[in-house]
């Protein structure tokens, strides 16, 4: 138990110190392996490591919904679902951040990144509230919140290397992450409709659109809703699996970027490098967090942590509540993926010890890493706008995620109290 | 990720010659700079382009390496469709497509390594700047090099001797029988590289101070 | 007191877990009073890798799969050859007396120490919707296969091979990916894949069967006092190929129960059927009899494991 400690602290001030969050962990995952084991076991488990991670079929999903998610970017489709969900909810106050929220999530179903979500969605959003005098902390504020949906509504990066770090049904946990994003997002237009009817000057009325003009926004995102039908409902009636899905994905992404053109040869050449380049920063991160479980694995901590709750007797609820508040607490300072890639291995154990269903666990999981995203001090999403916004500071953009981060406390606590609201859909299958 | 700081949000590097001078190795994120702080957004997408030349410390290997990985990326997405359109509609799979993804996976991740090496590219949490500030930049920039040297020095190695077991065994992949070694060597060569990437970064920073 | 790492892919509620490995690591410690104790981890690789987890010293002892790694195991193969034994208990205990006698000598556990070797249950012929009554019905039908002889059992009955490891079995059926699987009917039970299996046609013998084991890192193994390596070895050998051989019976047995009662219609092959899916897959047999890759006489070894398999199906009770 001690031996994890201190490879928790090592790996702590590795990353304080600047360490890139993969050789932190790698690093210390290989030494403490070393000091239990033996080098040479440990040296060779590096090599394994490294090699078989990568060799991996099942994985091969990660870098084709990448890609699938930069063509449908780099088709301009941020814009078509903002303008689709403006054109609704427009002209309510605060319609503009919920517009914002909801595009968010359309976003969201057709890509695997809560960051890119973010970042793309700021382009086209931020104008039109500035336009309509809308306070810059509410903006950024809906902005950065909607773009954690990125990672709930599938495709979902977070929820495959949830599923394979906990051999999980990766096709379940994406079905599952279906009401549980929508619910977020209906949470969040909630939270904009609260701060606005607080505080009117923060959301003014935008103006109404048409009935033809909704209908010709509607238009331009039918694409969107036909690739999540065949994404989504190819893994949900059994057509094809997860993998297979994410290349259908990303094949059809591409014949959609193609008809509503300006996908020159150029553009679709970067794209295949941007994907390349972050599907590598993922797997260099996966390989990492592998060596670090594997030597709180040969520690014994799970072990010992489980022991531990079988003695108490306190109740499975409060066991799951105190492991929510370290998620939530950590979440304050570390970085979604690495949160999540450090944690799964020790707390999963107890969860299953607990019996609780380990696809319900992934989906709590990773709305703890959503709240992470857009708490203080360590926000990614609210440092995506900061970098996309320079003249906004970022106690501003903080100050405008309050509403959501409460929202999405009021849905974390729905979620666990009525696990129906997750496992529905995944029970149809 | 990375936090992206305006300071540190510029364009994508051009060419190897803007490296040969210390004060213009990038620090922080090229790619996710975000528009709006300055960077050209010429698609009106919200993204920056995607920089396709030489990098730092590799220079133009950089450009052979973005054109392999592409064209990896691209066979993964074309194999996946080919078998599952070949499986619906002429009852005919690619045989050992989840094998031909495999070893796809292993070139993309690797041949991508190097690239995000010398672009600096490995997550990291800059916690210690918003503590301390500025002045700790160099220690940063510091235990980051270390750290990465030692973790891909390490790879490069056990990567290489996991190769030369699996050709000492004449290892094969169990469909299609292929001889799976030259895989890990590849993997070995790429950390490799991208460990030599580093140390030239290193080599032509100091070369620029003293000079 | 030792304490030896078991690196175990297989969840521990997997009767394989449950009722072979845990009470075979409490049998270890019994024998050796205590002074060897075998803990459990999470697997520390792919179950591929297992082997050269063992080999390496990451872990002390592993389970593996030998066709997960067939290049090393030419010789293991003879056990994995179709139409040998009807159950479990008689392929594996006449096995590893094979072993002993002739496969031993090649070495080919080279760096690891085989406490243990065994075979499931003979596989057979499980489809989706559609019956197989002649080899024809079986021509376009994608079956999942896994490795070595599952997938000639597979290239030789004509069907379009669709390879998938065992954990996505259950994905790819269920789901109709594939319209079938070779697999013994237990696994189609326990990955519960039952509910999309209409139909089992089942082989005499079986299509093929896996060879699995227990093995020690060798450096662990020759650390032991002679002591401690006699007390492995009177809980070990073919008495743990009994203990896991009875579970896969066992489950086999239960499984195909549980199937029936819940619709799958199971049918023994025979007649023109039978003759032509041999006439199909005896070619594996004379190959691997053909193949002189291996140091030792391939023809004695076979025989000797026929005759062995004779013996103990007629004495289904002996243990020697
Ligand atoms: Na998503
Ligand atoms: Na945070």
């Amino acid at each position: 138990m001690l031996d994890t400690l201190y490879g928790f602290l090592i790996v702590f001030g590795l990353l304080m110190l600047g360490a890139p969050i993969a050789f932190g962990m790698a690093l210390v995952g290989f030494g403490g392996f070393a000091l239990i084991v033996g080098l040479n076991p440990s040296l060779a488990m590096l090599g394994q490591i490294a090699y078989e991670t990568t060799m991996s079929d099942s994985l091969s999903v990660v870098p084709l919904f990448i890609l699938m998610g930069n063509l449908i970017t780099r088709a301009g489709l941020s814009r078509a679902l903002f303008e689709f969900a403006n054109a609704f909810l427009g002209h309510h106050r605060g319609g503009l951040a919920m517009a914002t929220v909801v595009a968010c999530g359309g976003f969201a179903a057709v890509s695997g990144s809560s960051m890119a979500t973010s970042a793309t969605m700021s382009k086209v959003a931020i104008p039109s509230m500035r336009r309509f005098n809308y306070a810059d902390s509410l903006a950024a504020g809906s902005i950065a919140a909607g773009g954690t949906l990125g990672i709930l509504i599938p495709p979902s990066v977070i929820l495959v290397l949830y599923g394979t770090l906990t051999s999980t049904d990766i096709g379940t946990l994406f079905v599952a992450g279906v009401l549980p994003g929508i619910v977020g997002m209906l949470f969040y237009v909630g939270a904009v409709q609260v701060a606005t009817r607080l505080n009117p000057e923060i959301g003014p009325r935008g103006e109404r659109t048409a009935w033809p003009q909704r209908l010709t926004a509607f238009s331009r995102i039918w694409g969107v809703a036909v690739l999540f039908a065949l994404v989504m409902g190819g893994i949900y009636f059994g057509a094809f699996t997860p993998t297979e899905a994410a290349g259908i994905g990303a094949g059809g992404a591409f014949l959609f970027a193609l008809l509503r053109g300006g996908l020159t040869i150029r553009k679709f050449y970067e794209v295949l490098v941007e994907t390349a380049i972050t599907s590598t920063m993922m797997f260099v991160l996966l390989i990492g967090a592998i060596l670090f479980s594997n030597f709180i694995n040969v520690a014994g901590l799970p072990r010992e942590l489980s022991a531990m709750i079988s003695g108490t007797e306190a109740p499975p609820l409060v066991i799951l509540v105190i492991i929510l508040a370290i998620y939530i607490v950590l979440g304050c300072v570390l970085e979604s993926l690495s949160m999540m890639l450090l944690t799964v291995p020790i707390f999963f154990p107890i969860i299953q010890q607990l019996g609780f269903d380990p696809v319900w666990f992934g989906i709590i999981v990773v709305i703890v890493i959503e709240i992470s995203l857009i708490t203080p001090p360590i926000g990614m999403n609210a440092f995506v706008l900061r970098a996309t916004l320079p003249d906004i500071p970022i106690q501003t953009i903080f100050r405008g995620l309050v509403p959501f981060i409460l929202a999405d406390i009021l849905r974390l606590a729905l979620l666990v109290l009525v696990p129906w609201v997750t496992l529905f859909l995944p029970s149809l299958m | 990720m990375r936090r992206p700081r305006r300071a540190a949000c510029r364009p994508g590097p051009q060419g190897p010659q803007e490296y040969l001078s210390a004060a213009s190795v990038p620090r922080g994120p090229t790619r996710r700079c975000l528009t709006l702080s300055g960077n050209p957004d010429p698609d009106g997408d919200g993204l920056a382009p995607v920089h396709l030349g030489a990098e730092p410390g590799l220079g133009p290997i950089a450009i052979v390496l973005k054109l392999f990985v592409a064209l990896v990326v691209l066979f993964l997405a074309v194999l996946t469709c080919v078998d599952v359109t070949g499986r619906y509609f002429f009852n005919h799979p690619v045989s050992g497509a989840s094998e031909l993804t495999e070893f796809g996976m292993g070139l993309l991740i690797f041949g991508g390594l190097p690239l995000v090496t010398a672009r600096r590219e490995h997550v990291s949490i800059d916690l210690l700047d918003i503590i301390v500030g500025v002045k700790a930049k160099g220690l940063q920039t510091v235990v980051m090099l270390i750290t990465s040297i030692a973790g891909l020095g390490l790879m490069c190695w056990r990567l290489w001797l996991k190769g030369d077991a699996m050709a000492r065994y004449s290892d094969t992949s169990i469909f299609l029988g292929v001889p799976l070694a030259p895989f890990a060597w590849f993997m070995s060569v790429m950390a490799g590289v991208a460990v030599l990437a580093l140390v030239v970064q290193i080599v032509l920073r100091l070369g620029g101070r003293n000079a | 007191e030792t304490v030896l790492r078991f690196s175990n892919w297989v969840p521990m509620t997997h009767p394989l877990s449950s009722d072979v490995m845990v009470p075979w690591a409490k049998e270890v410690e019994e024998a050796t009073d205590g002074r060897i104790k075998i803990e459990f981890v999470s697997p520390l690789g792919a179950p591929p890798a297992h082997l050269d987890l063992a080999l390496n010293g990451v872990a002390d002892i592993v389970f593996i799969v030998h066709s997960y790694t067939s290049d090393r195991f030419p010789l293991m193969e003879l056990g994995e050859l179709p139409f040998i034994a009807p159950d479990s208990r008689t392929a594996s205990l006449a096995f590893w007396d094979t072993y002993e006698k002739y496969i031993a000598a090649a070495h080919e556990h080279r760096g690891v120490h085989l406490l243990g070797a065994w075979g499931h249950g003979p596989a057979h012929l499980f489809t989706g919707s559609k019956e197989i009554t002649s080899l024809e019905d079986l021509q376009g039908m994608k079956i999942r296969v896994a490795g070595g002889m599952s997938k000639n059992a597979g290239e030789g009955l004509g069907v379009v091979p669709f390879f998938a490891p065992s954990s996505q079995s259950y994905e790819v059926i269920s789901k109709g990916v594939a319209d079938g699987i070779l697999f013994p009917t237990e696994s189609v039970y326990n990955f519960k894949i039952g509910p999309a299996i209409k139909y089992a046609l089942k082989i005499p013998g079986g299509l093929y069967r896996s060879i699995q084991g227990i093995v020690m890192n060798e450096a662990v193994w020759d650390g032991l006092s002679d002591e401690d390596k006699a007390a492995f070895d009177s809980v070990s050998g073919k008495h743990l190929a009994a203990l896991a051989a009875t579970m896969w019976d066992t489950q086999d047995k239960i499984g195909e129960e549980e199937l029936t009662k819940a619709g799958t219609k199971f049918t023994t092959a025979s007649g023109p059927l039978l003759d032509a899916i041999h006439e199909k897959l005896e070619p594996y047999t004379e190959a691997w009899l053909a193949d002189g890759s291996g140091k030792i006489d391939r023809k004695a070894a076979y025989d000797y494991f026929k005759e062995r398999i004779a013996y103990y199906e007629a004495n289904p009770e002996a243990e020697d």
